[in-house]
């Protein structure tokens, strides 16, 4: 069915965002969820999970499952439950922190090698409004993403900028056929109804 | 308005040992809504007298500033009563990283505004790097660390800064004696959820069990997380978790020993509107946005009973328990027929789209 028909189609992926802590992973998270950001963030304990749609098209809405995983599983073994069934991985680091990329690598390398084959990943490069705090240079870690064909950014959850294009790029690079639900399947999500994410909750 | 000295004078003369403060605290008498009631003496009390833990202030060790050297008096002794099992990294050997990850945790402690204030930060960072020496730091220990400062703090705002910094580590090392094996291991954590909680679940509630475990295939692990390393304190807001605590340090030497079943309750409560769920994404939603509401004492003491009940009945007769509770919880459904959520969920969606027609 393609898009060209007019027939509304919904899709559904598995996300995960992984990282060193306080790289700014919930903060994005919550920019891209509820265009909201706070100075301070609370540790992420274990894993928040969050919902979010977006229009890709006309005609075609993605939700994404997002689980925002701790930044200090030191220990991996927990991680994979959570990236085990993902369609799409963001790996955030910080750009004022060099380490943070270092462990960034080792979390796409350990990504390649352990999550699904079709997994796509993100590396997203985060502060960018500490562009004059900056350590680890664009060209660099861009380089390191095209080496290893992952889509790359750099963003500000703070500004907003860049956030919803990584959202956007990986919705465009997931392969939408073969997750498709027609309208009308009784197991879809009712579009119309409000997001879930709504700004009274206690906690993420 | 009583001081703080006065109502544990009022506590001591009412209960004179230990044994008779906890059963007040389990029947219901000695709980918030008691004039004297003090939570940092009932915690301290109960603590020093369970786990005899009773450090004193010049026992922890100043935390070394930048380019200072650690430290290094031996607390092996100390270490030797805590120690119990086996840890993913060796506990004496520290690493400055670890310092720095807790400095990054407490500064976005934000439990209270108390947590901005510098020298409570720097009560927090050094009850954590004492606390290092026993069990290596993981994100979560500050913020339970944070509740219990806090509790003392609210007591007792001028409580000296040194001996709110030494109640609360021991009062906190106490509570981790079974929170950090239980379930900071990791596979710990995920055995716990699948051989206790999992099978805790499906003996009391079989439907609800299938839904989430066979229909949804959610692993509890995924969510519990959570729930289990903070002690609900994320998931039930503040005040219901400390009145929880309350309990829960009075009732066994085990912190978590009510836990699965508490949570099995709270989740119990919540049955009708995850029958409802379309999709696991919806109830992993639910389950880690838990719609909690202010419960009264009554209410936490009923939820007590009730998992003491499940704990300390045979394993046969938990199911029919599980019924006669969600007959409390559910009323005007016949929950002994029941053995399918997916028939609640239609005959909800039913009864709604009826009701919903029926409005003129």
């Amino acid at each position: 069915m393609s898009a060209t028909q007019q027939e509304p189609r919904f899709a559904q992926f598995k996300l995960v965002l992984l990282g060193e802590s306080a790289v700014g992973k919930s903060s994005i998270v919550h920019r891209f969820v509820k265009d909201s950001f706070d100075d301070f963030r609370e540790s992420t304990i274990g894993a928040a999970f969050l919902t979010q749609t977006i229009q890709l098209d006309e005609n075609t809405t993605i939700k994404f499952e997002i689980w925002d995983t701790a930044g200090q599983e030191r220990y991996k073994s927990l991680a994979p439950m959570y990236y085990r069934n993902a369609n799409a991985a963001v790996v955030v680091y910080d750009i004022t922190q060099e380490a943070s990329l270092e462990r960034a690598k080792s979390w796409i390398k350990e990504l390649q090698r352990q999550a699904n084959q079709d997994l796509v990943i993100a590396l997203a490069g985060n502060k960018l409004d500490l562009e004059s705090e900056r350590k680890v240079a664009k060209e660099a870690a861009q380089a390191y993403a095209t080496e290893e064909g992952l889509l790359f950014f750099e963003v500000s959850a703070k500004t907003g900028q860049g956030v919803k294009e990584i959202f956007q790029s990986i919705a465009e690079k997931l392969p939408l056929e073969s997750q498709i639900k027609s309208k009308s399947q009784p197991k879809s999500v009712n579009l119309q109804r409000p997001s879930t994410n709504n700004q009274s909750s206690c906690c993420s | 308005m009583i001081s703080p000295e006065d109502k544990v004078r009022l506590t001591k003369q009412r209960f004179s040992n230990v044994d008779l403060l906890k059963a007040a605290v389990l029947q219901g008498e000695y709980s918030s809504d008691c004039a004297f009631f003090s939570r940092p003496f009932l915690w301290e009390s109960v603590c020093n007298n369970t786990y005899g833990l009773n450090f004193k202030d010049d026992e922890l060790l100043k935390v070394p500033k930048e380019g200072e050297e650690e430290d290094i008096t031996d607390i092996s002794h100390v270490k030797e009563e805590l120690v119990r099992n086996s840890t993913e990294n060796d506990p004496l050997s520290f690493d400055s990283n670890i310092l720095d990850m807790m400095k990054l945790d407490i500064d976005r402690l934000l439990i209270d505004p108390l947590f901005h204030e510098e020298r409570v930060k720097q009560d927090i960072l050094q009850i954590m790097y004492n606390y290092n020496r026993f069990q290596p730091y993981k994100q979560g220990y500050h913020e339970l660390c944070g509740i219990i400062y806090l509790q003392l703090y609210k007591e007792n705002p001028d409580l000296h800064k040194s001996q709110i910094k030494i109640q609360t580590f021991n009062i906190f090392s106490s509570m981790m004696i079974t929170l950090v094996p239980n379930f900071y291991d990791s596979d710990n954590l995920v055995g716990w959820c699948v051989s206790i909680f999992n099978k805790y679940l499906r003996l009391i509630d079989p439907p609800l069990y299938d839904l989430l475990i066979k229909t949804h295939k959610i692993e509890s692990q995924v969510w519990l997380i959570r729930w289990v390393r903070l002690a609900f304190s994320r998931e039930i807001g503040l005040d219901n978790t400390v009145k929880l605590w309350d309990f829960m340090l009075c009732y066994d030497h085990d912190f978590s020993k009510l836990f699965p079943f508490l949570i099995i309750l709270f989740l119990m409560k919540l049955k009708l509107r995850i029958a409802e769920c379309d999709d696991n994404g919806e109830v992993l939603y639910l389950l880690l946005h838990y719609p909690h509401t202010e419960l009264s004492n009554e209410e936490v003491k009923t939820m007590i009973q009730w998992s003491i009940k499940f704990l300390t009945s045979p394993e046969d007769k938990l199911e029919s328990l599980g019924t006669v509770l969600s007959k409390k919880l559910h009323k005007g459904i016949r929950w002994d027929k029941v053995k399918d959520l997916d028939r609640i969920k239609l005959e909800l969606k039913l009864k709604r789209r009826v009701q919903s027609a029926l409005k003129p």
